[in-house]
């Protein structure tokens, strides 16, 4: 923590280094929380980009008695929430009713979190503990598909199952890591 | 969770792949009323989003923290010019200062000359114009400008606002610009776009038409966005063209690269130079090598091709204007040693609406025509007309006239450099009249290719039998056998 408060300050002071070191502390954070809501990681990074380069331009009004990574969360939820509410303004343009109705209902359930950015932080190393936790089956599917960025049509051949079969295993372990995500997150606050 | 078919559909909408209107549709209507299916869905995808970000962020942390340093090193060149004319202030003023206490007139000089400067500084850094604002370069027939639905005064310069809407008509173009950089948007005939500023980027939005784009190396992590409702493009600099319709969106790359993405699944492509990718339904979302060769035909009523004009003009009724002819044959002779009036007729024949790939150079064109003929040793003359004429219906078209209040130079509209263009002509022949006989004609490439790139130089050809008491007959656009109606044929390369 002391050791963040001097790289903020040398920030402050112009210190390009030591931003950027600040930005390799928070970027997994920031990114892993807009991409709670973003689906497409592309999008998600030039989100956060954006996060970053708002923290930059504002780092006077950051007050040293908030966590930095909550101050930055906040800018994050509220990148997040003019991108939700333009994504279903867009798809609704595209008469697309599904996916304006999904980035709406996201959007909504966003601004309901408005004082949880510590909550959800939290959840996010707990999930971290419960992935170290998942069974060995289990815990193989999850670091080949989302950690080495193999498809589930890949997958399927790998594993000798359809495709069908491996979407609906992940899907059963992501309920599974919710549950644990849960569990931990209340029991440690 | 329950419904093991919905669960599938949510796996695949996931998993990036399109669902089809009807699926989407159910699920929807299942979301729409299921308030805890809707809650578990969702979290679900927060989940899936959330370790999709984890894996990305412990990947390239490093990356990452390079592109947010590359962005605001390009916010930074925004301010360069004020910080320069800072740094300048500050190094001159200690010199200025010593001459001033050592001249007080100058003192006074260099106080006023001070102030103005600040205020030209003041007035230079509140108008001065963000490099991602565009500006209207050069534009040729009614190009509009709406703002909220109401037409703007154009003038060179004048800088587009995000509210603005660029309406390009059939027959106009425009060229877009940008301060400070050498980037060019060329918007073709049929287009409407809207080009704003955000947050120091670039972003374009074409609903419909055409766009052809020199992209400049644009600041990092800024690049230019042009969006479609087919497909978001992000430029960092290059040279592409880009077809917008209703069905779908075509890019081809001529250098440089670009960054595809499909908004509807996010899948993204990434397109080089010699590439080009269709983003319609049906088609695969992938690059494709822009083929270097290959031909077109245009005959009416064919590959749904439906453009010619031909008639015949003819002196008999020659006052006032000489009578006009729209049958299935084309007559072209001259009558001198019969009896009855001595008359000529002859046709007109253009194609409009041909097109070849942008870019593409003519190599050769052929015209193939169904020919009836009864007599020996005939003789054809073609001439490549200059001069518009008007082929509509009730026109005042005619002998005299190729337009209202617009006569040929020459009757007959064979005034040499005025009426047609002078010095190019081609010929067809035959030695025996047996009926009906094909031929094919070699045309001149480089005319034919004005005709590609320019429907305004596209004004057919003229034909004239040389010959008298010849008569032949050119089967036309309304023969009953469409094979046997005039067929122009186009080869081309680039």
């Amino acid at each position: 923590m002391e050791q963040e408060l001097k790289l903020i300050n040398r920030a402050r002071a112009g210190d390009r280094e030591a931003f950027t070191e600040l930005v390799l502390l928070h970027q997994g954070r920031v990114r892993a929380y807009l991409g709670r809501f973003v689906r497409i990681p592309d999008v998600v990074d030039d989100l956060a980009q954006d996060v970053f380069l708002s923290a930059f331009r504002t780092l006077h009004s950051f007050k040293d008695e908030a966590p930095f990574d909550i101050w930055l969360i906040g800018i994050a939820r509220h990148r997040a929430l003019d991108f939700l509410r333009s994504e279903s303004r867009r798809h609704a343009r595209l008469a697309n009713r599904l996916e304006s109705a999904l980035q709406n209902w996201h959007a909504d359930r966003l601004e309901s979190e408005t004082g949880q950015d510590a909550r959800r932080l939290a959840e996010m190393q707990a999930l971290r503990e419960c992935l170290k936790a998942l069974p060995e089956n289990s815990s193989q599917l999850v670091q080949a598909h989302y950690f080495a960025g193999r498809t589930s049509a890949e997958l399927a051949r790998t594993f000798g199952r359809s495709e069908s079969a491996v979407r609906m295993a992940l899907l059963r372990i992501r309920q599974v890591l919710r549950q644990c995500v849960q569990q931990r997150a209340v029991g440690g606050a | 969770m329950q419904d093991e078919p919905l669960k599938e559909l949510w796996t695949r909408r996931l998993d990036g792949a399109s669902l089809s209107a009807a699926e989407a549709d159910e699920l929807f209507a299942r979301v729409s009323t299921g308030e805890s299916l809707r809650k578990e869905l969702m979290d679900d995808e927060l989940f899936h989003g959330l370790l999709l970000s984890l894996a990305r962020s412990e990947a390239d942390a490093a990356d990452f923290g390079q592109q947010v340093s590359d962005r605001i090193d390009a916010e930074a060149d925004g301010t360069r010019f004020v910080n320069a004319f800072k740094r300048r202030m500050l190094r001159e003023v200690p010199d200025n200062r010593r001459r001033v206490f050592a001249h007080p007139r100058r003192w006074a000089a260099g106080l006023a000359a001070a102030s103005i400067a600040l205020v030209l500084g003041a007035y230079l850094f509140l108008h001065r114009v963000p490099a991602s604002q565009a500006e209207l370069r050069v534009w040729t027939g009614d190009v509009q400008i709406l703002r909220d639905a109401k037409p703007q005064a154009l003038a060179k310069g004048t800088r587009l606002a995000a509210s603005d809407t660029l309406v390009v008509p059939a027959g106009a173009s425009v060229e877009v610009g940008y301060a400070g950089e050498q980037t060019m948007l060329e918007l073709e005939p049929r287009t409407e776009a809207r080009l704003w500023d955000e947050d120091g980027a670039k972003r374009i939005q074409l609903n419909a038409g055409s766009i052809t784009a020199d992209v400049a190396p644009q600041p990092s992590g800024r690049p230019l966005v042009l969006i479609t409702p087919h497909l978001r493009v992000e430029v960092v600099g290059t040279r592409f063209s880009l077809e917008v319709d209703e069905q779908g969106t075509r890019i081809e790359m001529e250098h440089g690269r670009v960054k595809l993405r499909r908004p509807e699944d996010g899948k993204s492509v990434e397109l080089t130079a010699g590439h080009f990718l269709e983003a319609r339904l049906g088609a695969d979302f992938a690059a494709q090598t822009i083929p270097t060769s290959g031909t077109v035909e245009f005959q009416e009523g064919l590959n749904g091709y439906a453009g010619m004009h031909d008639l015949s003009i003819s002196t008999q009724g020659v006052n006032p204007n000489g009578t006009i002819n729209r049958a299935k044959d084309l007559a072209v002779w001259r009558i001198e040693t019969t009896n009855r009036e001595k008359y000529e007729i002859r046709s007109l024949m253009r194609f409009d609406g041909i097109a070849i790939p942008r870019n593409a150079r003519v190599t050769s064109a052929k015209l193939t025509l169904s020919i009836d003929t009864w007599n020996s040793d005939w003789h054809l003359q073609g001439y490549y007309v200059k001069a518009p004429w008007n082929a509509a219906p009730n026109s005042a078209l005619g002998w005299l006239n190729r337009d209202q209040g617009k006569p040929w130079t020459v009757p007959g509209g064979r005034g040499d450099g005025t009426d047609v263009l002078a010095g190019k002509r081609f010929g067809i022949e035959g030695q025996t009249g047996k009926g009906t006989v094909s031929r094919t004609v070699e045309l001149d490439a480089a005319i034919v290719q004005t005709w590609c790139t320019d429907p305004s130089a596209n004004q057919g050809i003229l034909f004239i039998n040389p010959l008298a008491d010849k008569t032949i007959r050119i089967f036309s656009s309304r023969a009953s056998d469409a094979s046997s109606r005039p067929k122009l044929t186009i080869t081309w390369s680039r």
